[in-house]
């Protein structure tokens, strides 16, 4: 189930400084809804990525890499795939950024396509494009405004406050060894809060319910002839 | 179809219980488990604990309270459809209550535990907003109130805090003159609404005086057809009221499933409001 998202938004800031940022994945990574950058080597980055929708949570856990950084042209491509940390189910992501300086501001276009499988992708294809289309939305909407931001060298303070909320984070997920890379995510710099991240809306549990529930009655009925049959074969 | 591993607390006092869900992050509030139970066999919810609300008395109930009734957040559906007070002083929400499901969820799925959910499906929730109705809340740091309009924030999410345990919901008197309606339109008697309409109309003279239009299934939360509102003021019984139930979809993003796609949903609300507000109207 793969499914398309254009966003194209202005910046004030030249193209030089917002390439800069672009590139810089340790900012760009938190301004995804729910995620969080593990490690970061070269090109290559893996991290974690938790959707959470009222009393559904999934996460999935993944790498992701950049791909056709052409500076001249000012685009890149992010290559993102992941597993479910508790399920079979996978998801990739491709986004595509371009840049064009328009006097002395800078317009993106951000291009995205994601795909799903698994039990995620059963939700049924009108809400897991919903839930896409919030979370790339929200992605776009604090890209641009990371990329407004004059350039601030990171002080120590939220790095501090970045660290507890990355504990936090961490607690609602299956505990990874501690990487020897260092832990990216303190240098935290965008403004988006941990909670806002934690809580994307909008999946739906009702059409799931509603799909799955007689997908739960066959698997049970099957259970008990399974069993009858072993009886009687006694 | 077993669960992943979780804690289990059933405290006797709304104090513990707040203090049990404060206490954990990744707790939640099991009331009536007829959605978070299949949730969690499904693996697709993972609480740490479940706080069993199911022993606090504070919870519990249908009350009279003069200018408005307090359904207690464990008061069962089924206790709500036969409720004397309910029927007698918010009809509506007892029409509403008797479409949820079916009779075994509607003996164990409470009144609460379905608004909590804040599913847009849910027939509950537009009714509630349709009559402005108020929540009431409790945490470790005290009660406080949420109105209806406030508490749906968007698709399973309430403006419930973590910490928070829903307490009751205050549903106001509307006093004599008013009728209601609950037109649910599902494909079996079990489902979920395709789309649902609470109405509840207050008639002078032959016309409508005042509409109240709940929308069940017509967007990530539930919604007031406040154009339609508007538009019934004062509109004589009759073709007019056809007309002004056209505006019944108007602003309203529905979503699209295997049901029904949203252009149809939107059809099917125009055509529901006309049935319930005429219904609830008492017309011929």
């Amino acid at each position: 189930m793969a499914m398309r998202f254009e966003h194209e938004f202005t910046v004030p800031v030249p193209i030089e400084q917002a390439w800069a940022v672009l590139l810089d994945v340790e900012r760009v990574a938190p301004c995804l809804p729910g995620a969080t950058l593990d490690i970061f080597e070269g090109d290559e980055f893996t991290g974690r990525m938790k959707v959470k929708v009222g009393p559904i949570v999934v996460t999935y856990k993944g790498s992701a890499r950049f791909e056709d950084v052409d500076k001249d042209a000012y685009s890149l491509t992010i290559q993102a795939s992941g597993k479910e940390a508790r399920g079979s189910g996978t998801a990739s992501a491709t986004v595509k950024a371009r840049m064009k300086a328009s006097d002395g501001a800078t317009t993106v276009t951000v291009e995205t396509t994601f795909n799903v499988t698994g039990r995620p992708a059963q939700f049924g294809r009108g809400v897991m494009a919903e839930v896409g289309g919030k979370l790339i939305d929200k992605f776009a909407a604090n890209l641009a405004e990371l990329l407004s931001e004059p350039m601030v060298e990171p002080v120590p303070a939220p790095a501090a406050v970045a660290s507890h909320e990355e504990e936090r984070h961490l607690s609602a997920v299956p505990p990874v060894p501690e990487p020897e890379a260092r832990p990216a995510g303190t240098i935290r710099t965008s403004r988006t809060p941990e909670e806002e991240a934690l809580d994307l809306l909008e999946i739906a549990g009702q059409p799931l319910l509603k799909r799955l529930a007689p997908v739960a009655g066959a698997l049970a009925a099957l259970l008990v002839i399974a069993w009858v049959i072993r009886r009687l074969m006694r | 179809m077993i669960p992943a591993q979780f804690d289990y607390v059933r405290p006797d006092s709304l104090d513990e219980a707040c203090r049990a869900l404060a206490s954990d992050e990744d707790a939640k509030v099991l009331a009536g488990g007829q959605s978070l139970l299949p949730l969690l066999r499904l693996r697709l919810a993972y609480p740490s604990t479940l706080v069993d609300v199911g022993r606090l008395a504070e919870l519990k109930g249908v009350h009279d309270r003069g200018d408005h009734v307090f359904i207690g957040a464990m008061a069962t559906h089924d206790e709500v459809v036969h409720s004397g007070v309910v029927r007698a002083d918010c009809p509506l929400v007892a029409l509403a209550a008797a479409t949820v499901a079916d009779p075994a969820i509607r003996h164990r799925g409470t009144f609460g535990g379905s608004l909590a959910h804040a599913d847009p499906a849910g027939d509950l929730p537009a009714v509630v907003l349709a009559l402005d109705g108020v929540f009431v809340a409790r945490s470790e740091r005290g009660e406080r109130e949420i109105p209806a309009a406030e508490f749906f924030v968007d698709y399973l999410e309430s403006a419930l805090d973590a910490g928070e345990i829903l307490v009751g919901v205050k549903i106001p008197k509307l006093g004599a003159g008013w009728g209601f309606h609950y037109e649910k339109f599902h494909r079996t008697a079990q489902a979920w609404a395709i789309v649902g309409v609470a109405a509840a109309v207050r008639r002078s003279n032959g016309s409508i005086a005042e509409a109240r239009i709940g929308l069940t299934n017509m967007g990530p939360t539930p919604l007031r057809a406040r154009a339609a509102e508007t538009a019934l003021e004062g509109v004589e019984l009759g073709d007019q009221v056809r007309q002004a139930c056209e505006e019944a979809a108007a602003g309203a993003s529905p979503p699209a499933d295997l049901h029904a796609q949203p252009d149809y949903r939107r059809h099917l609300a125009k055509v529901l409001t006309h049935r319930a507000i005429r219904t609830a109207a008492g017309a011929p």
